[in-house]
């Protein structure tokens, strides 16, 4: 189970499925500017770090926010 | 109509509109504060809203309710268009804004009246929003939750979260009764 999916389903209160690798608010007309930092803080909470602040407007889909949690050395499964 | 006629028409409906919430409701409603869509607001005993706040109910039938002792704060501004829940004895300080609807950002700015989003939004028990703060649409706050002046809140946040910044995050977490 790919946890960041799921975090991300869970925000947008879409099924985990319509996640795909490619998932941005390109691909799901739900994710928004405001689900956007919900996201942003759901992951936060849900891997327990904290982004830094310049960082977060650059979280924008689902490879990237992947990418910024590897960097972070962050487990993603 | 004219302008004139239209802003007559319009203050006369802010007056009677504050005259059916009094009427009503155990609230007080200071000088200045605007009300609009009264027939979407309900109260607890012993509100107030203080001068110069702004609180825009639904149109769509959406409920804006606040509990008993909630103190809106002069300049608030609440938008309640996809509902709105305040809890008992919750605080807002002043110039807080709640809102419900947002813009989307991938409208075309040059395109006049933009479609909104909206997203309800749940203020528990014995909240303090401290001055100037944002609640913004989705976001949900659990009892007695402190939020830092000017923070901009979004998401869901449990009781006793301590919130600061934009986005705003928690500081800290009491333990339950601390104080």
């Amino acid at each position: 189970m790919d946890r960041l999916k799921t975090t991300i389903a869970a925000v947008l209160e879409v099924d985990v499925a319509a996640i795909g690798d490619d998932a941005s608010p390109e691909t799901l007309p739900d994710w928004d500017s405001v689900k956007q930092m919900n996201i942003v803080l759901a992951v936060e909470d849900e891997f327990d770090v904290r982004f830094k602040d310049e960082a977060i407007e650059n979280l924008s889909s689902y490879a990237l926010i992947r990418q910024e949690l590897a960097s972070m050395g962050v487990a993603l499964s | 109509m004219s302008a004139l006629a239209k802003n007559l028409r319009q203050s006369i409906r802010i007056a009677w509109n504050r005259l059916m919430v009094i009427s009503r409701h155990d609230v007080i409603v200071e000088r200045g504060a605007v009300i609009k869509f009264w027939k979407s607001l309900r109260f607890g005993q012993r509100c107030t809203i203080q001068a110069n706040a702004y609180v825009y109910g639904s149109r769509s039938g959406r409920i804006l309710a606040l509990g008993d002792h909630v103190v809106i704060s002069t300049g608030c501004v609440l938008l309640g268009e996809a509902g709105l829940t305040i809890g008992d004895y919750t605080h807002l300080g002043p110039g807080v804004v709640v809102t419900t609807q947002y813009g989307d950002s991938r409208a075309d700015p040059f395109v006049p009246d933009t479609p909104l989003r909206y997203a309800p939004v749940s203020i528990g028990r014995a909240c303090w929003i401290g001055i100037g703060a944002a609640v913004m649409p989705g976001a949900q706050l659990g009892d007695r939750c402190i939020v830092a002046p000017n923070s901009v809140v979004f998401g869901r946040w449990p009781e006793s979260s301590h919130l600061s910044g934009n986005p705003a995050r928690r500081s800290r977490r009491t333990a339950a009764g601390a104080s």
